[in-house]
């Protein structure tokens, strides 16, 4: 085999992929993908929960989502 | 760039009611104000001269009322008809006597007793005679309105006419509001629904457009007599003060009239009659909080929840 002219060249390319490919290796296993959809935690409900029906209501606890709008205004109890 | 809000706040019927317009200008916010304080002036049971007052005077002799006191009158009795008495506009008997004689404002927190309970007070409404070809209301004798129960709603949907179709705005009086359009992002208009325990917090966050809301609840105003405690919804089938299950209502529903009414309505029923109640209007949905402070939503409510 025959490196040529521009062997120092070359050798330097090859050792800058290794390292890059290393760090590639590196990177993914320190910060690995987010699970699947499936997997993730369900975002917050505005009021937990489920959608109740008048024959059985659904009985739940107070809890507004933390990422809910900020209201315009407000209807309460005059 | 965002679009420019009007907004607006001034007092009336015993609370605050605040405008928001989107795109609009404030002498419009100002004709509203000059609405409310003309419904003010007629429906007010407060006010000696208000026309609501020349009418309970009136009885039992026929009562030539304006358009407006008409109209809202026979809106309270038909809504007595539409819930079998429930909401009741001539209950005035015993919400003066066990206390709320005068504005809330000028009420003793507590007092040393309350009158003796009228003997009678389910159904009278039926007694009401209504002309429609000549607006003219027939009160029996002893017979009495009060329109509190209704008559925010009422001017709500009046004054949210007034400005026109296609309005992007929120009308809203003393937690009874209708909102109009798509809101300022053109995404609905987001409602907060005040926690009745912690009134800096909202327990669920509405968004609606073309829609009304409102709420009723015993958190505000109360009052005690001796060892018993009062407050302004008054139960028909009991002749007193509601001893239901719940600390608020909240309706969404197609105009704030029936918000009101059905608000109303469902805290008295309590849960789950109440709900129950509610889900046979179409386009009407509602979030009762118990006194344990549980929320219990009514079927449809999904839909409007943020």
């Amino acid at each position: 085999m025959t490196l040529g002219k521009n062997a120092a060249a070359k050798i330097a390319a090859l050792v800058a992929s290794a390292a890059a490919l290393v760090g590639t290796w590196a990177l993914v296993h320190q910060n690995p993908p987010p699970p699947a959809a499936a997997d993730a935690p369900a975002p917050t409900q505005t009021v937990t929960g489920q959608n109740g029906t008048a024959a059985s209501p659904s009985r739940a606890r107070q809890r507004v989502s933390l990422t809910a709008p900020r209201p315009r205004t407000r209807t309460r109890a005059s | 760039m965002p679009p420019e809000i009007v907004v607006h706040e001034f007092a009336a019927m015993g609370g605050t009611v605040e405008i928001q317009l989107v795109g609009g200008a404030l002498p419009d916010a100002m004709r509203l104000q000059a609405l409310f304080a003309a419904h003010e002036r007629t429906m007010s049971r407060f006010l000696p001269d208000s026309e609501l007052s020349a009418l309970n005077r009136s009885a039992p002799r026929p009562f030539q009322a304006s358009p407006l006191l008409f109209d809202v009158v026979s809106e309270s009795v038909g809504w007595a008809c539409i819930t079998e008495g429930v909401f009741d506009p001539t209950v005035i008997d015993v919400l003066e006597a066990v206390g709320y004689d005068r504005p809330f404002d000028l009420l003793a927190p507590s007092r040393a007793a309350v009158l003796e309970r009228p003997k009678t007070c389910t159904g009278r409404w039926r007694a009401i005679a209504l002309d429609y070809d000549h607006e003219i209301i027939d009160l029996p004798a002893g017979v009495r309105i009060d329109l509190g129960g209704i008559g925010k709603g009422y001017s709500v949907d009046r004054a949210i006419a007034a400005l026109g179709p296609g309005a992007n705005a929120i009308v809203n009086a003393s937690g009874d509001l209708y909102a109009a359009g798509d809101g300022p992002e053109g995404e609905g208009w987001y409602v907060g629904v005040q926690d009745p325990f912690d009134t800096t917090g909202d327990v669920a966050i509405l968004n609606v457009n073309d829609r009304a809301v409102a709420t009723s609840g015993s958190i505000k105003r109360h009052w005690t007599a001796g060892d018993a405690r009062y407050h302004h919804l008054i139960d028909p089938r009991t002749g007193g003060s509601s001893a239901g299950d719940l600390a608020t209502v909240t309706v969404v529903a197609p105009t704030a009239t029936q918000a009101d009414v059905l608000a109303k309505t469902a805290f008295l029923l309590g849960a789950p009659d109440g709900l129950r109640f509610v889900e046979r209007f179409v386009g009407a949905a509602a979030i009762a909080i118990t006194a344990q402070g549980d929320v219990l939503t009514s079927r449809g409510m999904a839909e409007y929840l943020a």
